[in-house]
């Protein structure tokens, strides 16, 4: 199947999110993914957070639905997150171009000038 | 603004009163192999389970205040009882299977009754973020923030916690306001389009 090519393009802040996403399976909501991605030592507000998320969703990479209402959240519900092929398919196109554009490691650790 | 209290405090009411949906919807339930072998084996004893509702927080045992027994003999009934004067209501006739469904939640509330009420975050910075969030996604991100101050309010308390949601709430709020702005924007740039080519 040809993807379209717009949809391999995603930017670095989405491409941890799609992979914090991976990391969490089953247990991906908002709160989660949120104190992963602080778990990297990258400082995220949720607002910032959650529009990324819909935009991932609104790109045809990740899905999403409801949980149950629980009382320690105040009675909300939480809203879980699944990386979809095609999300998949964008973190693979992603890894790929930074492993091409790397440089080689005689250069990284200063064999060859 | 009233209508956004009226919301926050949905869960700070009884749950006495609720139906057999509402219930469950507002309880994690989880399934109990134990308890639906005892229900699938005709028992006609009362199976005793009651749940106790005080100021809005979910209790788990005896007190005077109100009960809520779930009896089964060929039929269950959800029973409610009043507090002082002990008069019994019933509030719906259901099915076993109707039964399990009850049971399970009120198995669900006694794992998540809470020891000592929990910490509320700052209702002015929750009602700001309210404002700037779409409909579908205020009860998520809501409810995240608020799982995230109770665990920050355990781990360094309420100031800095209280400190933590503030300024969590600020700086949400360009990033939200901004897709605003770009959605916007979309509108009358097709706006301008439409103007020019139709």
């Amino acid at each position: 199947m040809v993807m379209q090519k717009s949809t391999y393009y995603i930017a670095e802040f989405e491409e941890l999110v799609l992979l914090a996403i991976l990391k969490l399976g089953a247990n991906a909501y908002g709160a989660a993914i949120h104190e992963a991605l602080e778990d990297t030592g990258r400082s995220v507000t949720i607002g910032a957070l959650y529009t990324t998320l819909s935009r991932l969703e609104g790109k045809g990479l990740i899905s999403s639905w409801m949980g149950q209402p629980t009382i320690e959240r105040g009675g909300r519900a939480k809203k879980y997150f699944k990386v979809l092929a095609t999300g998949a398919r964008a973190l693979q196109a992603a890894e790929s171009a930074r492993r091409h554009l790397l440089p080689l490691p005689t250069f990284a650790f200063g064999g060859v000038q | 603004m009233r209508r956004w209290l009226k919301n926050r405090r949905r869960f700070q009411n009884s749950i006495a009163d609720l139906s057999k949906e509402q219930v469950e919807k507002q309880l994690n339930l989880y399934f109990d192999p134990e308890m639906l072998g005892h229900l699938s084996d005709g028992q006609d004893d009362v199976i005793a389970t009651t749940f106790i509702t005080k100021n809005g927080e979910l209790f788990y045992g005896g007190g005077d205040f109100k009960k809520v027994e779930l009896q089964t003999k060929s039929k269950t009934r959800l029973v409610y009882r009043e507090s002082g004067t002990g008069k019994l209501i019933t509030l719906e006739e259901t099915t076993s299977e109707a039964a399990e469904t009850i049971f399970l939640a009120l198995d669900g509330l006694d794992n998540l009754s809470p020891k000592e009420p929990s910490p509320k975050p700052p209702t002015n910075a929750e009602y700001l973020l309210h404002l700037f969030l779409r409909g579908d996604e205020r009860d998520a991100l809501i409810g995240d923030l608020i799982e995230r101050y109770v665990g920050k309010h355990e781990r360094f308390g309420e100031r800095r916690a209280k400190v933590w949601f503030y300024s969590e709430v600020l700086r949400s709020l360009w990033p939200l306001l901004k897709r605003f702005l770009a959605k916007a924007s979309g509108f009358i740039a097709l706006g301008e389009w439409i103007r020019r080519h139709v």
